[in-house]
């Protein structure tokens, strides 16, 4: 009798979960009232975020200065360790309806929130005549990623960042390699270079160069090979000789040993390899620089001077690199006062000054046109100060590959696969073709099939 | 198995309360409460078993540290333990907003606890060297009361057994808008900048500035492993906790630093006073080349005031040197004419180098810290060691 309580106990609850999901495909757009005034009562509003100690700081600090502006806001600013779990956490929150009331994420999880009819779009708040903002002054593609939703702007963009090459200098221009300024290098040259830079002499290094995210290894190796992956539509397109020929070549470079995961070393970065110079290049993320820079994290004796490139492109292919970084948005399961203030801060957080400031201290890269020509972030461009050398070097490299800058498109729904699937299984395809658990066909057809039912 | 089926119930009722989405129409009891952990309870035994050989154990508490963090001892092995499933605000290298609060809350629980058991999941380390364990006080998990006291976020891994009732614990704390979510701290000094105050005045009246921020202006006097003592015209100083480097932070740059807080290592009782929340964007070189100041101080005459000023001890004798085979520092114990002692802590000094010896008398200029209530100059090499 007591199993069957429970039984029944659990059903509801199941039951009672579940009901409480308003799937996009029931619910009509959200509608949004954009108050001509701000309420005077306290309005408390939450913020998830992946920010930890060293950016948390730097928020922490806004959110003092934006107190100053708007007393009657709170803002609950609560940093989770990574995105996954902001998504699971996020996904969660809308099914039982206590969310946040705004939070940072990639459109991948956007277009999950959106198919759950979690956030709102935020047309009305960019276009009011008391609160709006001028899209005409975010960096264009940023836009671009931010409308690429059916029926409105779902989010702004917020913590920008690409990919970039660390590399060894020291090593280098022992061995009589030298870069000219933002260099770009093709995987060609880089398998020239390796002759000399890969061994276990003096000044060489065991590979290359490490890739942290095998994700976007294989989706952007692929839109600079011109090999299909995903369109907007949702179709995942690598079952194509293209990708094949372009995941062969990747293999090629990894068993010369001009290519390496951090996998090799069980890690998830390249960083502590780099710095045990196990490695002599990194690629990763503009908002991981610190990671890989010697002086923040070895001690003094065994510090050397590193260098920054763009990333490799291939050399009959298209340029392209990844613009990536969360942007941020508005849950549904707010009221209109809550809606406000949380737009009236994503305003703040992106405006000119602000926007350089936080992509000064935190690697990522402005998200206004003003921002970049601001005298702020000008100045670390062109004449920074002797404590940000490496986030100056880090912001022109990334502004060298500006023109070249690609997303992929973001989707989700039920009956439809999520392109955070696909590029999850993208990343597992070229860490088996790098293990050498599968062959290239076998990866693809893996990947397929993981993405089928 | 009836308390589980209460908290069903009480799960099914909160759960069907939560889809209402109109929230103006409801109630919200602010008042915290502790429902969840009062009804959870253990569901395994710890009998004749360690906590550091079979995961499950009783352990006594050996030190609080902050609110997710604390020391214990299994046996005579004392080990330091990070709560698992949250991270309470930061207290000790960091202030935050309701840190102290969270700090003294899992400090008092312990201290008063008469059992105090842990419970690993997964990896029972971190990366860090830190044991990970929930941690039961008198029958009660103390990461969930957390929560429950909105002092932390619920960060629990997703395939725990305590995944389920700590996400509810935390919805439910949630909507309340408590502490962490959504209530300023009256203890906490939200301004950015902070109070310019002597470094004098800061480090012999601490207490003063426990909760504060703080502005300091002086001269960075000596580095060990990279962090600063900074010293004001007087010899006075205090060390300085970096989470980042700047190029300022370099012996005779004389500096103005703002936004720091006060905290304590390892603590106020037997440690030093440290500047925590040092970052390069609030650091301003005033010149260069400056000169240290040092402070003539005898050893009997040595108080908490002095921690952190640069001083010179001379015609001390070595009495005892010790070699730590954990992390190869050596532990000098000198004494003055008069039979006062006072330690040298030296770091990062090889084994070919160190050349001191019993009876040598000495010469010694640095900055003063304390361990485990004892003085000791801290040294990071031995130029400012001379041998009379």
């Amino acid at each position: 009798m007591k199993k069957l309580l429970l039984l029944v106990l659990m059903f509801g609850l199941g039951f009672s979960l579940t009901g409480c999901l308003s799937s996009r495909r029931d619910v009509e757009q959200a509608e949004v009232v954009v108050l001509t005034e701000l309420p005077d009562e306290q309005i408390t509003i939450t913020f998830w975020h992946i920010y930890g100690l060293d950016k948390s700081a730097l928020l922490n600090e806004l959110i003092a200065e934006f107190a100053e502006l708007y007393p009657n806001i709170v803002i609950d600013s609560v940093g989770y360790g990574n995105y996954p779990e902001v998504l699971s956490k996020t996904k969660k929150a809308i099914g039982t309806g206590v969310t946040p009331d705004f939070v940072v994420g990639y459109p991948d999880h956007f277009a999950e929130y959106l198919d759950l009819g979690g956030i709102i779009p935020l047309d009305k708040f960019i276009e009011s005549e008391e609160w709006g903002v001028d899209l005409t002054d975010f960096i264009d593609s940023y836009v671009a990623e931010n409308q690429q939703y059916a029926d409105g702007m779902y989010s702004l963009p917020y913590s920008k960042s690409t990919e970039m090459m660390v590399y060894n200098k020291e090593f280098f221009d022992a061995q009589g390699i030298t870069f000219t300024e933002n260099q770009i290098l093709t995987w060609e040259e880089m398998e020239v270079i390796a002759d000399t830079m890969v061994g276990t002499g003096e000044n060489q290094c065991e590979f290359l160069a490490s890739y942290d995210s095998s994700a976007n290894l294989f989706i952007n190796s692929s839109r600079q090979w011109g090999a299909p992956y995903t369109n907007a539509a949702g179709d995942v397109l690598v079952d194509n000789q293209d990708t094949r020929d372009m995941l062969t070549y990747l293999k090629t470079l990894m068993d010369d040993k001009v290519l390496v995961l951090p996998l090799e070393w069980d890690a998830t970065f390249g960083s502590a390899n780099f710095l045990a110079q196990d490695v002599c290049m990194t690629i990763g993320s503009t908002a991981g620089l610190k990671y890989n820079l010697p002086t923040e994290q070895l001690d003094t004796a065994d510090q050397f001077e590193v260098g920054l490139l763009p990333i490799p492109q291939f050399e009959d292919g298209v340029n392209s690199a990844m613009q990536q970084g969360p942007n941020i948005a508005i849950m549904e399961n707010t009221d209109d006062a809550e809606r406000l203030a949380a737009w009236l801060f994503i305003k703040f957080l992106t405006n000119t000054e602000n926007s350089a400031r936080w992509a000064i201290d935190t690697g990522y890269l402005p998200v206004r046109k003003s921002s970049v020509d601001s005298v702020l972030y000008q100045d670390l461009l062109n004449n920074p100060d002797p404590d940000y050398i490496y986030e100056s070097m880090l912001a022109n490299v990334a502004y060298s590959q500006v023109d070249f800058f690609a997303y992929d498109p973001a989707f989700a729904g039920v009956g439809q696969i999520s392109s955070s699937k696909v590029r999850e299984e993208a990343g597992y395809a070229v860490e088996a073709v790098f293990v050498g658990t599968k062959t290239v066909d076998e990866a693809i057809q893996e990947m397929i099939n993981q993405l089928s039912w | 198995m009836k308390y589980y089926k209460y908290f069903i119930l009480v799960l099914l009722v909160f759960t069907l309360s939560a889809c209402d989405r109109t929230p103006e129409e409801v109630i919200i009891d602010r008042e915290l409460n502790t429902d969840f952990t009062d009804t959870l309870a253990m569901d395994f035994t710890y009998d004749g078993l360690s906590f550091l050989d079979d995961g499950v154990g009783e352990v006594t508490l050996e030190k609080c540290t902050d609110g997710d963090t604390a020391v214990f001892k299994d046996g005579a092995v004392s080990f330091p333990v990070r709560f698992l499933g949250i991270n309470t605000p930061e207290s000790t290298n960091r202030i935050d907003p309701w840190g102290k609060t969270a700090s003294e809350y899992t400090c008092d629980k312990l201290t008063n606890a008469t059992t105090i058991v842990l419970e690993s999941e997964g990896s029972i380390q971190d990366g860090y060297d830190r044991y990970l364990a929930w941690v039961w006080y008198d029958g009660r998990l103390i990461n969930m009361e957390l929560v429950e006291q909105s002092l932390t976020y619920e960060l629990s891994s997703p395939d725990s057994k305590y995944t389920d009732i700590m996400y509810q614990a935390e919805l439910a704390t949630q909507v309340k808008e408590r502490r962490i979510w959504g209530e300023l701290d009256p203890n906490f000094d939200y301004s950015l900048e902070g109070v310019q105050v002597t470094i004098k005045e800061l480090a012999t009246n601490t207490v003063e500035y426990e909760t504060s921020k703080i502005v300091v202006t002086g001269t960075i006097a000596y580095e060990v492993d990279g962090n600063p003592y900074i010293v004001d015209d007087e010899g006075y100083g205090i060390y300085m906790y970096l989470r980042e480097n700047s190029v300022y932070i370099a012996v005779g740059n004389k500096v103005t630093i703002e936004g720091l807080n006060l905290t304590y290592y390892p603590d106020k009782e037997t440690g030093s006073p440290q500047l925590v929340n040092f970052s390069k964007r609030n650091i301003v070189l005033i010149s260069e080349n400056n000169e240290i100041p040092v402070r003539d101080v005898d050893i009997i005459d040595l108080t908490t005031g002095d921690l952190g000023s640069y001083i010179q001890f001379q015609n001390i004798t070595v009495t005892d040197i010790y070699l730590s085979p954990n992390t190869g520092d050596y532990t000098v114990t000198c004494e003055d004419a008069l039979g006062n002692e006072v330690g040298l802590h030296i770091q990062n000094v090889d084994s070919t180098e160190f050349n001191l010896v019993l009876n040598d008398v000495l010469d010694v200029t640095g900055p003063l810290s304390r361990y485990e209530g004892q003085y000791q100059l801290e040294l990071s090499n031995l130029d400012t060691v001379v041998e009379k």
